[in-house]
């Protein structure tokens, strides 16, 4: 354990989603943990609830969702956040993970992870809201970097910048999803390089593998194929400096047989072979402080 | 609770208004502008957001808004695939795209999004489609997804029927199961949505009023033509009458046969006991 929280490193994990429901119960395949999509199990009593029920006997369970909103500037849900507080009490799970992003404004909900304005006005906004979430659920949020596809003019600050200084501020813990890392780099014209360097590994507890569509001139997390070369590169560079992190695939779209799933998050093994038990230092490419964008 | 960051607001609220707007971005900025949505230092969209080598700032916005649509539009394809069928893939996004302009999300659960989209089938005036019907299938379907997340109740059993003396059944009531829902549509739409689940092919029916339970057993959703009697007493045990008073409101039914009536009722509840239809029996 070598993380801000002693939070642990749970192996190599799937993200869990309907389609392999029954072939988890009858298997009980050989994967170290799942997570799933909180919202999908928050409001039903119904067999996806039954289901989580029967896996966190076998499995930790970590929740993951999409719709805290954390970065709206809507008042917060606390409704969203009390029924969000009792599946994360029913399932015990390690931590609570959502994203650096707002998701509606104004009583809209668009289901999608909209990009926060980089600045120190949302920086406040964003560390204000997290404090606040935090207290509300008596556990750290584990905050993941999104994948975006525009750039706002009122940006002054890189977002992997904003991300560190928001979670020093906010004292949270960091998810670290490569493939956003490099779908944002490429979308932005970013260096992958300069963005892992700005993250404070020390509050990295989980990390994200996924699939991406690479549309030439940009590209988009749709969670469908197999991680690419480069993503794999950069995963691997990542856990030299974190040490053993939790690792997830998510597979979200033309989702292929549990066999599939697996001999992809195992490919993660080889990467994580040799790192043991470390302790994970500061990440010594960090640089401190912020950068302008512009 | 909220936190002041106007700056962060009035950006948020442009970008929805831009990337939600059903006829598009470029109606969408109309619209922001109209209502006077202007992000501090958006001189002009470039300012707002920053074109690169690659994509101008209508493209990036235009990434978000075709995922804001798809994404919806497929939930609801999902949600309904016999009104899909039967109004087939570009009718229906046509009318989704329409519905979800009235009906904006305002929830983070997605399955409330459709809430509405039976009425709002039925409020449609298209002389090509039989709106009714669409209508009908719409809220059976709608029924469909609404018990999935109901919780799995321990059904009553035969043993704690047989404990209940003769004299108390009059006034006993037997609580359903949540998961179930009654409906009364225009239109039989079992066989239309029978043949497509058997990947055939079924015409549309004529009119003719018929009830429907649509019930959960276990974890598997059915649904089945009830006659009109039998929609009568369900719905009043659902409504927390007592067993007598819901049989009494059967016989009252004009040109209830009520001899057939009492031959025909242990037939129904041994079905509705086959299929875990009831949840609790009290007593007052």
């Amino acid at each position: 354990m070598s993380n801000r929280w002693n939070l642990p490193d749970l192996g190599l994990g799937i993200g869990l989603r309907s389609p392999h429901f029954g072939y988890v119960l009858d298997n009980e395949p050989t994967v170290d943990w799942f997570e799933i999509v909180s919202e999908n199990f928050m409001d039903t009593q119904g067999r996806p609830l039954a289901v989580l029920d029967k896996i966190t006997e076998r499995y930790p369970v970590v929740m993951h969702g999409v719709g805290m909103s954390i970065g709206s500037t809507d008042p917060v849900d606390f409704d969203y956040l009390r029924r969000l507080k009792a599946l994360a009490d029913r399932i015990d799970t390690p931590w609570l993970g959502d994203h650096v992003c707002w998701t509606g404004v104004a009583g809209h909900n668009g289901h999608d992870l909209y990009p926060m304005p980089y600045n120190e006005e949302s920086l406040a906004h964003m560390v204000e809201r997290i404090r606040i979430t935090q207290d509300f659920l008596e556990r750290p949020l584990v905050l993941e970097n999104p994948s975006t596809y525009l750039c706002f003019g009122s940006s002054t600050m890189a977002e992997e910048d904003f991300i560190a200084a928001m979670a020093e501020q906010a004292d949270c813990a960091l998810l670290l999803d490569v493939n956003n890392v490099y779908v944002t780099c490429r979308n932005h014209d970013l260096d992958p390089q300069r963005y892992l360097s700005a993250i404070p590994y020390d509050r990295v507890v989980q990390i994200h593998l996924a699939g991406h569509t690479d549309n030439g001139d940009h590209c988009i997390d749709t969670h469908d194929d197999y991680v690419c070369d480069a993503v794999w590169e950069l995963y691997g560079q990542v856990v030299r400096g974190t040490g053993p992190v939790a690792t997830l695939l998510e597979w979200d779209d033309n989702i292929p047989d549990f066999d599939v799933l697996l001999t992809e998050v195992g490919k993660a093994r080889r990467f994580r072979k040799g790192l043991g038990g470390r302790k994970r230092l500061r990440n010594p490419r960090r640089r401190e402080g912020g950068q302008r964008v512009h | 609770m909220s936190t002041e960051a106007p700056g962060v607001r009035t950006l948020q609220q442009w970008m929805m208004r831009v990337v939600t707007h059903h006829e598009g971005i470029e109606s969408g900025l109309q619209a922001a502008a109209a209502d006077g949505i202007q992000p501090a230092g958006g001189g002009s969209l470039e300012d707002i957001v920053l074109a690169n080598d690659r994509q101008g700032s209508r493209e990036q916005l235009q990434i978000y808004a075709y995922m804001y649509f798809a994404r919806l539009i497929e939930v609801l394809e999902g949600e309904y695939p016999s009104l899909l069928f039967l109004l087939g893939e570009d009718r229906f996004a046509h009318i989704a795209r329409s519905y979800l302009r009235d009906h904006p999300s305002s929830h983070y659960n997605l399955a409330r999004l459709s809430a509405a989209f039976p009425d709002y089938i039925a409020s449609l005036d298209h002389s090509d489609i039989d709106t009714a019907f669409a209508a009908a299938l719409a809220r059976v379907e709608r029924a469909m997804e609404d018990i999935l997340d109901e919780p799995a109740e321990a059904p009553i059993t035969y043993e704690a029927l047989a404990t209940v003396p003769m004299e108390r059944w009059a006034g006993a009531r037997l609580r359903p199961i949540r998961a179930m829902r009654l409906l009364q549509l225009s239109h039989p739409v079992n066989p239309f949505m029978n043949a497509l689940r058997e990947e055939s092919f079924a015409p549309v029916p004529s009119p003719r009023e018929v009830a429907m339970c649509v019930h959960r057993h276990g974890f598997q959703v059915y649904r089945h033509e009830l006659e009109i009697e039998q929609f009568q007493l369900l719905s009043e045990l659902q409504g927390g009458a007592r067993l007598g008073e819901a049989i009494e409101s059967v016989a009252l039914i004009p040109g209830a046969d009520t001899a057939k009536l009492m031959t025909a009722l242990a037939g129904w509840f041994e079905s509705w006991m086959a299929d875990d239809l009831f949840a609790a029996i009290d007593f007052d």
